[in-house]
């Protein structure tokens, strides 16, 4: 069946954190329960964000990330799309996607 | 099994035993401690320590080069390599003007309180855009929040005030949110909640009136602080505004940046230039700060990385501008730095095995203890002090 939701494109907040028990070898992040519904999103699912270049996360959702729309554990992946003059928090553009891009190492 | 100093973060555990297994470290510590070494190789071609250390030094001659890195590694280390950048007319940098350096400038105005004094007698502490949970696991259970010692018998329970000031509620926030002696900020911008300080300091109400109710906890102790990080690093415009609160309310002041030697680094270059800045560009005789860094980036033509893994903790604007450079890596850990391809990568003792100096973030210098028994699988490697002087001496 053809899920709309894949259609939909928003503006989110990002916040880089350390997060030790969410990096590692595979792009994920948290999400917040508003942005989660938006997209239909239970309790896990895969978003693509994109700020210049584009990253699929795995995206659990969390308490952890009320306040801001997602938040990605500092690492390889954040740095794909912090800019370097404020690489904590910037907005990117979220859609859904199917999987979770993998690190190279 | 020896005790060792733990160089997982900034707080420096003097605590940690290590042998065939890991004890009191936390989930940070562990993972540096039992992570994949690296291996010399030229070429990508597996060698020796020396004949590694002989490429490096052919490879970096004649050219302009990078110091990157360091915020990993001893004072001592970081002396060597400037002396190093300095015979090579070379740049250097570590990751201070991206994060965590205006908090150690900062630091360096304000008042400051050891983490001894303040696990003794400290009362009011604010997390201010940190999450410690994450960034330093042991700091709330050694020195701010859990520890029962001196004038703070009764503990976190009625002994401690947790304040969190952050955008989101991090691990800490739920914390102070859970806690009868605790209080969360769920702020929007870093410089409102600076306002509502200053607000309430004249007497006033701001955007966040829990501001007063803090200003009235500190009254009941002596030793309060803010522990500043990374969020409120990037978030905040005004320092000067900052600063006065500071002053005004009497609260100590310590950054709570999570790069193991940042402090140490940022030491050793005013030391070693006479200037308070970020890095230096010993070619030009100029500071570096965070402007500068696009262009030292992409002019340079070799790279030496010390103790850092540029594609994981830079952002991809500046690491993409190291490809096609010549790199010479010299780590402890196996990196993302092999994506770059580098001539020669030297591995080296992790710095929590050797000896050493390193500055822990309220300042204290902590001398390291050096692993006597290294285990078998390890093998032996040079330290970053030693790997450093070798390349001097050629």
């Amino acid at each position: 069946m053809f899920e709309f939701t894949k259609l939909m494109k928003f503006d989110v907040k990002v916040v880089v954190a350390d997060d030790i028990l969410h990096e590692g070898d595979k792009a994920k992040a948290l999400i917040s329960k508003g942005l989660a519904e938006k997209f239909g999103i239970k309790n896990r699912g895969f978003i693509r964000l994109t700020r210049g270049e584009s990253v699929c996360f795995e995206v659990l959702v969390s308490e952890f990330a009320e306040g801001v729309d997602v938040v990605i554990p500092d690492g390889y992946f954040a740095n794909r799309l912090a800019g370097f003059e404020n690489p904590r928090r910037f907005t990117a553009e979220a859609e859904k996607c199917d999987e979770a891009d993998v690190d190279v190492i | 099994m020896q005790e060792i100093v733990c160089t997982g973060c900034s707080c420096l555990c003097d605590d940690v035993v290590y042998g065939d297994t890991v004890y009191h470290a936390c989930r940070k510590g562990y993972r540096l401690l039992t992570g994949k070494k690296e291996e010399n190789s030229v070429n990508g071609e597996k060698t020796d320590v020396y004949r590694a250390l002989k490429a490096a030094r052919d490879v970096i001659d004649g050219k302009k080069l990078l110091i990157f890195g360091l915020d990993n590694v001893t004072c001592e280390a970081q002396e060597l390599a400037l002396k190093l950048a300095k015979d090579f007319n070379a740049a250097i940098v570590d990751h201070s003007a991206l994060s965590g350096g205006k908090l150690l400038e900062l630091s360096e105005r304000l008042d400051s309180v050891s983490l001894e004094k303040f696990r003794d007698e400290g009362y009011v502490s604010i997390y201010w855009g940190a999450n410690p949970h994450n960034s330093i696991p042991r700091l709330l259970s050694r020195f701010t929040y859990y520890p029962r010692c001196g004038k703070r018998q009764r503990g976190y329970e009625e002994d401690r005030f947790l304040v969190v000031a952050d955008v989101r509620k991090s691990e800490t926030a739920k914390l102070a949110e859970k806690s009868k002696t605790g209080l969360f900020i769920r702020i929007e911008k870093d410089d409102e909640l600076v306002d509502s300080f200053l607000k309430a300091l004249n007497g006033r109400a701001g955007k966040y009136p829990e501001v007063a109710r803090i200003l009235k906890e500190v009254e009941k102790a002596e030793v309060n602080a803010v522990f500043g990080g990374s969020g409120l690093c990037s978030g905040l415009k005004d320092f000067d505004k900052f600063e006065d609160v500071m002053k005004k309310s009497g609260l100590y002041f310590i950054p709570a940046t999570s790069k193991t030697n940042m402090r140490g680094f940022l030491e050793t270059v005013a030391e070693v230039t006479g200037c308070r800045c970020y890095g230096y560009d010993f070619e030009r005789g100029a500071c570096l700060n965070l402007k500068d860094l696009p262009e030292v980036f992409a002019c340079c033509e070799a790279v030496m990385v010390i103790g850092a893994d540029p594609l994981r903790t830079l952002p991809h604007e500046l690491s993409k501008r190291l490809a096609g450079k010549v790199v010479v890596a010299i780590n402890s850990l196996k990196s993302l730095v092999r994506l770059l391809k580098p001539k020669v990568t030297i591995a080296s003792t992790l710095s929590a095995f050797s000896s050493g100096t390193m500055v822990r973030l309220d300042g204290v210098k902590v001398e390291l203890k050096e692993l006597k028994e290294m285990k078998e699988s390890e093998g032996k490697t040079l330290s970053d002090e030693e790997v450093l002087k070798e390349l001097l001496s050629m």
